[in-house]
């Protein structure tokens, strides 16, 4: 008797009524995800944006890396040629033969043996 | 319930298809109806209630972490809702009998007043129940949900439906007979 299902459609809403319920939801739901995708957009057109110039950025990166790569090595050449240049101007004008320990100072490779 | 599972209407909501919202709105609102109505003890502020919470949960559909289980998610904010809409009001209503609205304008009166009599009498009887068990004979009863239903959207063992279920229909049935008795 107790697991007999209970009439209880006296509270089942008024058709026209929970009609009224269902389309305001639908419409407040139309808004809601109007807005969602409005949202979604400016957030695709400033990815958009993003993505090149991030892109842009690493490339100026790697431009300054690559730069700074390249020129410290002849930066260090040209010192080398300096000192080799003023060891033998030195040597032509009169000064001592360089020795061993001259060339590879003026080389750069460390201190003298 | 229907053929397109929870998990993939919501996946398409978040896309923004308002057709798959349109789907869930029609699988759910009734049930958050009768999950606020237990709630609030008011059917006008319970429909209230639920059309805020479906559209609050649409706003916050990246939120649903199982999307398989959309039904228990919304159920739990249209119980938070109509617990702010309680603390925001008076309370818990019951509507006297002399209050209910007229039901439908193609009834006769004396059906009417029966109708508006016998919605006064059970919104007074639930009001009895602890809240669990309005929601689980709610779902049953009036919606027509089944224990396995209203097992995944509680989160309840579907034992523990059963057993709601047996023992609101018991103290329904008591009290709707003491009103009876009362009256006479």
């Amino acid at each position: 008797m107790d697991d007999e299902r209970l009439d209880l459609s006296p509270l089942d809403p008024e058709p026209a009524r929970w009609r009224a319920v269902m389309d305001g939801t639908r419409a407040r739901v139309d808004a809601v995800l109007a807005t969602r995708a409005r949202q979604q957009d400016a957030l695709a057109v400033i990815a958009g944006w993003t993505r090149p110039l991030l892109a842009a950025a690493a490339a100026a990166v790697l431009l300054v890396a690559g730069a700074e790569a390249v020129l410290d090595p002849l930066e260090e050449r040209r010192e080398t040629v300096r000192g080799l240049v003023a060891l033998s101007t030195g040597w032509a004008r009169g000064a001592p033969e360089p020795t061993g320990a001259d060339l590879v100072r003026a080389l750069g490779r460390g201190e003298a043996p | 319930m229907t053929d397109e599972t929870d998990a993939a209407l919501v996946a398409r909501v978040r896309r923004g298809d308002r057709a798959a919202a349109g789907r869930l709105a029609e699988r759910y609102l009734r049930g958050a109806r009768a999950v606020a109505l237990a709630v609030v003890g008011e059917p006008a502020d319970a429909e209230d209630v639920c059309q805020d919470a479906f559209v609050s949960a649409i706003a916050r559909i990246d939120d649903c972490r199982q999307p398989d289980r959309f039904g228990a998610w919304l159920f739990q904010i249209v119980r938070n809702r109509a617990r702010d809409h309680l603390r925001a009001g008076a309370g818990r209503k019951v509507i006297p009998i002399d209050g209910v609205s007229v039901e439908s304008r193609d009834a006769s009166p004396a059906r009417e007043a029966e109708r508006a009599d016998l919605r006064g009498r059970l919104l007074e009887a639930l009001a009895e129940l602890p809240e669990d068990r309005r929601e689980v004979v709610l779902l049953h009863d009036l919606e027509g949900w089944t224990h396995q239903e209203i097992a995944e959207r509680m989160e309840l063992p579907a034992g523990t439906v059963r057993s709601h279920l047996h023992h609101a229909r018991k103290r329904l049935r008591a009290l709707l007979s003491f009103f009876d008795d009362r009256e006479d």
